[in-house]
């Protein structure tokens, strides 16, 4: 695997010097980081934002050095981070347009008189010789040198501000603009396994779902440490919404939203109070994903689970593709 | 993350939102805890429920799940009209100055932003830019045959008004925008009081008293924000707070996501999706014909006010991608061929984890490799990738147990007959457990870390890696009749 990340940080294909310091390095050397890649066929690397990782100087992953010596959680030769070893992004912007440190107790990177370079206790993300009077933007990503409030043309595709859109199931219309409640550019899927949910339906309660400590993912289900810390999945419910169904804790509940549903016991709760959304009580309710129908206690023929999952839409976010999980209707009943 | 997790014992005020580090990031839990502990920082907790990290919060807000956007944009109005705002760093550190075209309109009527195209559910972006210096709008660029006409450039030379006064720069159209996200809007919609909502909301900002910025607040969240269907745009709220009350770039500040993996960072640097390739660089599409093509679309130039200066570091993606090309392709990789570009995958359309599963299901995608994942599981809704399944006619699973996925075939609700109608043939590969292998795994601050093999794989099992060098080396054998793709 050494080798992977080796190809990942890059090497020389050519014996290469940089102009300014007149350090060479020969052909087969690994790059000491992205500065040196050429676009001339000269280096190869497998990812520029690796690149410094595993240098000549060895794996910088592998380093467990844990001194600090600005005391900030810099930790600089503990492992390595990309960019090029620097902890916060953007450090630049840590000074006022001078170049001192807005606040001096917590120095991290700074304009040097003496040296006329960016010097400091993390690597300064920054031009390292670019004078504060050239104003030069910190945000040095960003093809404006600065950070984006307004995302102009490509950078999203629903808009250059934010804007509030219900998700796709909600339980009212959208109070800032109801003619369009939801984004407009999020498309609905069309196969009969795609429906949605309304208030009209029937499906008024707001669900979300969560993860635990005692458990991880869809894993831990088949370690018998895991199972025996939590050996089964249950529902949290307000009070209030089981005073409404006459549930106790402890009772089988059912949790249906239009594409399926879920069973498990009822976990009563004061942690989740029922809420007033423009004008109308509505409940919440959560659960965790972390059962299915392959486990250790679903092999042991405690009842076969339904998914989590088997509860969601599809959608998605339009620009990361992440799937909506969280926010959901669904109808609760005693099972 | 901006920043990351030791580096939040530096912070003074924390907003913790749509995650709940306590319980599922314990460890990292302590630099909240040390900021508390040492500095006397304060915690504000936004969440659907009352869970242990609202337990030891300064302040907890019930909101209502998916709302996080009037939330925060609450918090915008808030901190202008409270004038709890940065002044030298947006005015010098943010486009807050810069003049936008003066056909962009905002969502405040109707709910959409200029250039909607209602039938493709689209929006057309071109006025969603800034204006030229003197005026001037971007050239217009030509439409290629067959594709649809490429969005204007960003001006080389942007309008700016430096004093934030001009009604179409970003800082004034950001005041208007917001404007609408009062308290009482802020309650209608996410369900905390409006009395609640003010107490937090003067608390957050209250490191920007007066004008003073030795203070810093950060922004922790995790996928109870990525997790709708306007995730990114909640994470884009959340940096413009932090842009307008002056937190990014700074220790103790920033806005930073909580993997829940220990490798999710890593797996996203390293092009696992759909839209990459390593290194976050845009892959190409059948519009790129060649190389310099794909270079000149995806290499940015710089857009700037003329007295100020910009360095563009994106400019060098030249240079990453022709040593990535090289890394991919070695010798096969010249200039005479623009570095074997036509070997790169050009992608054409959306391939993201819902629609590949859609694709399925509809019978255009055969088959599936399923690696390090429960593709049933994560769903989103299981059944429909279920269903996808039995129409697939193979699946190849490497797992440490069977779960799910593999045994999809035995979903409850599938009865013994229906069983035996799935004709999908199954493949279960052994493969190696995290402990079984050595590599790097990247955490969220962006560290890389090393670890060591601690024991060996059991019995027949794999590394994957074995297995998809395998692939790699059949598929090979088979393509070697295939001709080899011209040079451009």
């Amino acid at each position: 695997m050494a080798e992977v990340l080796k190809e990942i940080n890059g090497k020389a294909l050519a014996d290469l010097e940089d102009p300014a310091t007149k350090q060479q390095i020969k052909a087969g050397q690994q790059v000491p980081g992205f500065a040196w890649l050429k676009d001339d066929g000269t280096t190869l690397c497998g990812n520029w934002i690796y690149s410094g990782v595993f240098t000549e100087a060895g794996n910088l992953s592998a380093r467990r050095d844990p001194t600090d010596p600005s005391g900030m959680g810099v930790h600089p030769a503990w492992g390595w981070s990309w960019p090029a070893n620097r902890r916060v992004l953007y450090n630049r912007a840590s000074c006022d347009l001078d170049g001192k440190p807005w606040d001096p107790s917590r120095k991290q990177v700074w304009w040097s008189e003496a040296t006329q370079k960016w010097v400091g206790n993390d690597v300064p993300d920054f031009k390292a010789d670019s004078k504060p009077k050239d104003h030069m933007g910190p945000f040095i990503m960003n093809p404006e040198g600065v950070g984006r409030i307004f995302g102009p043309l490509a950078a999203f595709a629903d808009g250059p501000f934010p804007e509030f859109y219900e998700p796709t199931e909600s339980p009212i219309d959208n109070p800032l603009h109801p003619q369009q409640t939801h984004n407009p550019v999020v498309k609905r899927f069309k196969t009969p396994d795609d429906k949605y949910g309304t208030p009209k339906d029937g499906y008024t309660v707001v669900c979300t779902t969560y993860r635990m400590t005692e458990h991880y993912h869809y894993w831990t289900k088949n370690n018998p440490m895991n199972v025996q810390l939590v050996p089964e999945p249950f529902i949290e419910i307000p009070a209030e919404l089981a005073n409404d169904l006459g549930v106790r804790g402890g009772e089988k509940i059912k949790v249906s939203s239009i594409r399926g549903e879920y069973i498990a016991k009822a976990m009563v709760t004061k942690r989740i109070k029922p809420m007033m959304i423009d004008g109308k009580k509505v409940y919440q309710i959560g659960f965790q994903i972390h059962q299915g129908f392959r486990g250790i206690a679903e092999d042991e023929g405690k009842d076969a689970r339904t998914l989590a999952n088997t509860l969601t839409p599809t959608v998605y976010d339009p620009n990361a593709f992440t799937p909506e999980f969280k926010g959901f209707l669904v109808k609760v009943e005693r099972a | 993350m901006t920043n990351g997790w030791v580096d939040m014992k530096n912070t003074d005020m924390m907003l913790i939102m749509g995650g709940n580090p306590a319980e599922n990031h314990p460890c990292g839990f302590k630099w909240p805890v040390e900021a508390k502990r040492t500095r006397n920082a304060k915690m504000i907790v936004v969440d659907p429920r009352f869970t242990r990290t609202a337990a030891v919060a300064d302040m907890f807000c019930q909101i209502r799940a998916g709302s996080d956007i009037a939330f925060l944009g609450g918090l915008i109005h808030y901190a202008l009209e409270n004038n709890r705002i940065a002044k030298d760093y947006l005015a010098h550190y943010t486009n807050a100055g810069f003049i936008v075209e003066k056909d962009f309109k905002l969502p405040d009527v109707d709910g959409l932003f200029s250039g909607f195209d209602a039938e493709k559910q689209t929006y057309n972006r071109a006025s969603w830019n800034y204006q030229g210096a003197g005026g001037k709008a971007p050239a217009p660029t030509e439409a290629k045959p067959g594709m649809p006409p490429p969005l204007p450039p960003l001006p080389g030379t942007v309008d700016f008004d430096p004093t934030l006064q001009n009604p179409n720069c970003v800082f004034q159209l950001l005041k208007k925008q917001y404007s609408r996200y009062t308290p009482e809007m802020v309650e209608r919609i996410t369900g905390i009081p409006k009395e609640q909502f003010l107490k937090a909301a003067d608390l957050y900002t209250s490191v920007r008293k007066d004008g003073d910025m030795k203070k810093v607040s950060t922004i922790i969240y995790a996928v109870g924000w990525t997790h709708h269907s306007f995730g990114t745009q909640i994470i884009r709220t959340a940096a413009i707070v932090q842009l307008l009350l002056g937190n990014v770039g700074r220790a103790g500040g920033g806005v930073n996501a909580l993997r829940g993996h220990s490798n999710i960072q890593g797996a996203t640097d390293m092009a696992g999706l759909f839209d990459s390739l390593p290194g976050y660089l845009k892959v190409p599409t059948p519009a790129d014909a060649s190389f310099a093509d794909w270079m000149k679309r995806i290499t940015p130039t710089s857009s700037k006010p003329a007295v100020w200066d910009s360095f563009n570091y994106n400019g060098n993606t030249p240079k990453f991608a022709v040593s990535m090309l090289k890394a991919f392709y070695g010798d096969a990789a010249t200039k005479q061929n623009g570095w074997a570009f036509d070997y790169l995958p050009k992608v054409d359309r959306n391939y993201s984890w819902v629609q590949m599963w859609d694709d399925m299901y509809r019978g255009t995608l055969k088959g599936m490799l399923a690696f390090g994942m429960n593709g049933v599981a994560i769903g989103p809704n299981s059944k429909k990738n279920i269903d996808a399944l039995k129409k697939a006619d193979f699946l190849v699973v490497g797992e440490i147990y069977p779960n799910e996925t593999s045994d999809f075939w035995r979903a409850p609700g599938i009865s013994t007959d229906e069983m035996k109608q799935i004709q999908t043939t199954v493949y279960n590969l052994p493969c190696a457990g995290f402990a079984e292998k050595d590599g790097s795994m990247t955490n969220s601050a962006r560290w890389v870390l090393w670890k060591n093999t601690a024991v060996p794989t059991p019995g027949d099992a794999r590394l994957w890696l074995r297995f998809s060098r395998k692939f790699v080396s059949s598929t090979k054998k088979k393509a070697a009749s295939s001709p080899i793709p011209s040079s451009t």
